[in-house]
């Protein structure tokens, strides 16, 4: 475990992760189109129709994918947000503040998809079901993270609160998890939840494969859209620490 | 222990000597409750289905409202950096800051909840009831409010940014405070919601002054 650490530990430093990073970069890059381009065709063309849904199954494979990356996101800022918390690894707090916006937009994606799905499966553009609510608190949460990280006048602050936030919002992932099943209402229960579904899947192949590429073109852009972000926020901050310490030396 | 009582009777007294800031959280309140049936119409119908949520609404804002200035003025004239430095546990001094905002500014508004009640056409038997749900939400609403004001320290005052925290954790509380009124107005079994409220309640009574009081901390330093 503290061999891990240590590892984790060493690409706290800006440098490191950069060298890291900027390999890493071009290859989840060149993956997220190869996958998008591979999924979105599966999807789009190669899957088959619902015999109830018609064409509107299609919508799954954008909006689940979202949802999954919506709540990835979410963890990983958590996760970022107790590491910048206990050991103030600056990086991570810039991660929270470059990710946020990215967790915001998958899960705006998931609300508007599934909404533009509801209306012609559900009959309703929205309704207020347990799930539909939670992810929508969700979206507030994010907002409220972006908000918070920019609200004070010391950009540390900023994210130290944005930290906090994010910690305490992590009770709304149980929340969102298990809504289907602790209320009984119109949106449907996981199909994908467990390994010993993956064997016997509720899913037919024929859309589970799709979907699992989308998920996974999903996560290499959720990758490339994390590395990049973060590698902006430390040159705004470099940028900002050499104006200040110009307008120091006159 | 001594840390709590202090800060509550000077609080307490600090409140007191301001007698129109007492009013104003409950004038908030009967404010936004004669909102509503403005709005939608005196209708008795439309006032039997919407008075339980509009009660648990306007007691959220109500308590929403005023918060921003939870720790300002202990922020401002420096007493709580002293109190970081004197090392006494800031957990009993947060717990006696919302205990005496809960008596200055819900309490108040838990007397004149009922006579909004009757505003809004329900059964003067819904009293206790009201009350029940009423008491539990009001805590619930200063405690979690008490971490938010916490967090928006040192943020430039007057802004919506303590609402953009504070709603997505309110939204239980409003769930469960106006599903517990609802469901009694309607002679429905509603001990589940009463019971997740008061549930609630115990749940965040210890938490919340710890997690404050490390929010507090966090971002002293």
């Amino acid at each position: 475990m503290n061999a891990v650490f240590a590892n984790i530990f060493t690409l706290a430093n800006p440098t490191r992760f950069r060298r890291v990073a900027r390999p890493l970069l071009w290859m989840t890059a060149v993956t997220a189109v190869c996958l998008f381009v591979w999924g979105l065709y599966l999807a789009l063309f190669a899957s088959p129709v619902d015999y109830l849904q018609q064409e509107s199954v299609r919508i799954m494979y954008v909006h689940v994918p979202a949802a999954w990356l919506s709540l990835m996101a979410y963890s990983s800022l958590a996760m970022a947000a107790l590491s910048f918390l206990i050991w103030r690894h600056t990086l991570a707090g810039l991660y929270i503040r470059a990710v946020a916006p990215v967790g915001a937009a998958f899960t705006a994606t998931c609300l508007i998809s599934g909404s533009i799905w509801g209306y012609p499966t559900w009959g309703a553009w929205w309704v207020w079901d347990a799930r539909l609510t939670s992810m929508l608190v969700l979206l507030f949460l994010y907002a409220g993270i972006i908000a918070l990280a920019d609200a004070f006048d010391n950009r540390e602050k900023g994210m130290k609160a944005a930290a906090w936030l994010s910690l305490v919002g992590v009770i709304n992932l149980p929340i969102i998890k298990f809504s289907v099943d602790w209320w009984n209402t119109l949106h449907q229960p996981a199909s994908i939840s467990s390994f010993s579904k993956i064997a016997e899947p509720a899913l037919h192949s024929s859309m589970l494969t799709p979907l699992l590429v989308m998920a996974g073109a999903y996560l290499c852009l959720f990758i490339v859209l994390a590395i990049v972000r973060t590698e902006n926020e430390m040159m705004v901050r470099r940028a900002e620490n050499n104006r200040v310490r110009g307008s120091v030396n006159g | 222990m001594n840390l709590l009582v202090a800060t509550l009777t000077r609080d307490m007294r600090l409140g007191l000597r301001r007698k129109s800031q007492i009013m104003m959280a409950p004038i908030f309140f009967m404010m936004i409750v004669v909102l509503f049936p403005l709005a939608l119409g005196p209708d008795p119908v439309v006032m039997k289905l919407a008075a339980p949520g509009l009660l648990v609404v306007a007691a959220l804002l109500a308590a929403l409202l005023p918060l921003d200035t939870l720790f300002r003025d202990d922020c401002d004239d420096g007493s709580l950096d002293l109190l970081m430095l004197s090392g006494s546990p800031v957990s009993f001094y947060v717990f006696g800051k919302v205990s005496a905002y809960w008596l200055l500014t819900s309490l108040p508004l838990l007397i004149v909840a009922p006579v909004m009640m009757l505003v809004l056409n329900m059964p003067i038997s819904m009293a206790i009831p009201v009350f029940l749900a009423l008491f539990p939400v009001t805590w619930l609403l200063n405690l979690i409010g008490a971490a938010g004001a916490a967090l928006a320290l040192g943020t430039r005052p007057g802004s919506v940014l303590l609402a953009l925290l504070l709603i997505p954790f309110y939204i239980p509380v409003l769930i469960f405070g106006a599903a517990a009124l609802d469901l009694t107005r309607n002679g429905v079994n509603a001990g589940a919601p009463f019971i997740l409220l008061w549930a609630l309640l115990a749940l965040t009574l210890p938490i919340v002054p710890l997690v404050t009081a490390a929010i507090l901390r966090g971002l002293r330093e």
